[in-house]
């Protein structure tokens, strides 16, 4: 493998970003363009700014080192194929803490510490404000990546759940359009959700 | 900031709107007068710039052409002419919001909310007049899931079917609710057709949904052939998420190497955020581990606490254990309330003992026990959710 190949993109306020392949490809938008034809020259993605497109690159570039990685592992010594057909998986656990001396060396390397540096990772990326929040789900949409759609929408879920409808109009700093009328028609009709 | 007047006098000049059904012309112009005098009392400049993106209509009928074409960049300095793809074809509120979060897109609203319950979903939709439309297949969703619960459970003068029940959660889960795919799922599992139910699973999996993320890996293990590698990653979701079953499971995994190497000290760490979540089974092995010294450095106190907690919820094997740590330390009264209970769940051994410390008591204390043991209810204390 000598060199990558490399995708032009191109924001919307003209900034120019050159992306390999492979992580230009976790966006199916982009990944469907190639496939057209259209890797060799510049990708012009008017509908996301340079700003937004620098994080998102960011966010791609480090998911597929992060895949890479996890690829070159040629053993997996965390899966343990073990053809568990017990039903109930409780064991009376009085027994088993007592066998000292059948454990297995504990590596605790060996156990998915990818997940949580990556979810660690993941929390980080997505701590931003509420504007750059708005512009990364929607530019992800529309680009479609998978994995970023999923952390910034579970992200916003997060900020909306169990808070009262003016503290969700704080926070993302929407004005109540609603009229009085109009307002008593939804409590109404969905008064039976606090039952 | 050009303002064309492209519409008859009254009209927001901003953008083409078509009157709504159910409000007179007078009315409209009333209202377009209205808002843009509000507006030119509320224009800031700093906002100028960002105005440019709130000059776009409403995401409820945005989407309605596609999603695509109506983005435009709030930040663009280069302040495109807005092309005439950018404009509605009509729209459903006269009274354009400044926010942008107002303005996502209605796919991408519906799946943020997916995993709500239905009193997050009624203040979502109460947020504003965009959010209200763009969410109304979730509401929908919510009245499936009510019959879908009624008809499995047989409740509200409903006869218990639970075909009926499964088509309800269906109807719930294609408007896009989580929560109705998981019951879909549970019944369709209930009904041994688990590959629907692994299917129905996943879907609220990979949506965030912890209960079907929770399912989903229980699911993996119990399946022929098991995937233990499928089951401990979504487990892992679930119990990150908080989902106090998932946690317990995952640390069952980690104790007996169901998919993973075993850990310990993982497997405890877990078993303890499981008890603290509330789930009784949880508190049990951790007051296992504490003991032995299993996964924490052990500690009898901890050990206590935890059997004592273990069983004040309800576990009769703890139940038992407690009995006989009190007898040890001489409370016979409180002993004897354990080991009663713990006999009347079915511990034999604890019938047993429970009959040697009936000696040492006075009859009245016998009885006082008795009483205790009679009026006893298990304490209820699940902080997140869990099946």
């Amino acid at each position: 493998m000598s060199s990558k190949k490399m995708i032009t993109l191109k924001s919307s306020d003209g900034r120019i970003f050159e992306v390999e392949e492979a992580v230009a490809q976790e966006s199916q938008t982009i990944k469907h363009m190639i496939e057209d034809g259209y890797g060799n020259s510049v990708i012009p993605l008017p509908n996301v700014t340079g700003r937004i497109l620098y994080k998102i690159i960011e966010f791609c570039t480090k998911h597929v080192a992060v895949e890479e990685d996890i690829k070159q592992k040629s053993v997996e010594p965390t899966v343990v194929v073990e053809d568990v057909k017990q039903k109930s998986v409780e064991p009376t656990v009085v027994e088993d803490v007592k066998q000292k001396s059948v454990e297995l060396p504990v590596d605790d390397d060996a156990w998915d510490a990818e997940p949580s540096d990556i979810d660690e990772w993941d929390a980080q990326f997505i701590d931003v404000d509420e504007s750059t929040m708005f512009e990364l789900i929607v530019a992800s949409n529309y680009l479609n990546i998978k994995r970023l759609m999923d952390l910034s929408a579970q992200a916003i879920a997060d900020m909306m759940k169990d808070k009262t409808v003016e503290e969700i109009r704080k926070i993302f700093n929407i004005q109540n359009d609603f009229t009085p009328e109009e307002e008593m028609k939804i409590r109404n009709e969905n008064s039976w959700a606090y039952e | 900031m050009k303002k064309d007047k492209t519409w008859p006098a009254g009209s927001d000049a901003r953008h083409f709107s078509a009157l709504p059904i159910g409000i007179s012309s007078k009315q409209h112009q009333q209202q377009q007068k209205k808002k843009k005098q509000q507006q030119q009392d509320n224009d800031v400049d700093n906002r100028l710039s960002s105005c440019q993106s709130h000059l776009q209509p409403r995401s409820c009928c945005v989407a309605k052409l596609h999603p695509r074409l109506l983005l435009t960049n709030s930040k663009n300095v280069l302040n495109q002419e807005p092309s005439i793809q950018r404009l509605p074809l009509f729209s459903s509120s006269l009274r354009p919001n400044r926010s942008e979060f107002s303005m996502l897109p209605n796919d991408v609203l519906l799946k943020i909310a997916a995993t709500f319950t239905h009193p997050n979903l009624q203040s979502a939709s109460l947020v504003c007049l965009a959010w209200r439309d763009a969410l109304r297949p979730l509401r929908e969703a919510m009245l499936f899931l009510r019959w879908g619960k009624r008809f499995k459970h047989g409740r509200s003068g409903v006869q218990a079917n639970l075909q009926k029940a499964l088509d309800s959660f269906l109807k719930g889960a294609i408007r896009g609710s989580t929560l109705a795919m998981v019951d879909a799922g549970l019944v369709y599992w209930e009904m041994g057709e688990k590959e629907q139910g692994i299917s129905l699973y996943r879907k609220a999996a990979e949506l965030g949904d912890a209960s079907g993320q929770c399912n989903l890996g229980i699911a993996y293990l119990q399946a022929e052939p098991s995937n233990p590698k499928e089951s401990i990653r979504w487990l892992y979701k679930a119990s990150v998420a908080g989902h106090v079953r998932a946690q317990y499971q995952l640390a069952l995994c980690l104790h007996h190497s169901h998919g993973v190497i075993r850990n310990l000290p993982e497997a405890a760490k877990w078993y303890l955020r499981a008890a603290e979540g509330g789930y009784s089974r949880a508190m049990y092995n951790t007051s296992l581990c504490y003991s032995h010294g299993e996964g924490f450095t052990q500690s009898h106190r901890l050990a206590r606490r935890w059997m004592k907690r273990a069983a004040d919820h309800g576990h009769t094997k703890a139940q038992f254990e407690h009995g006989l740590n009190l007898f040890s330390e001489g409370e016979m009264m409180k002993a004897m309330v354990y080991l009663e209970l713990a006999t009347r769940a079915g511990e034999s051994g604890a019938a047993h003992v429970g009959e040697v410390i009936r000696q040492e008591l006075s009859p009245s204390s016998v009885d006082r026990a008795l009483l205790l043991a009679d009026n006893w209810r298990p304490l209820l204390l699940l902080r997140s959710s869990s099946h």
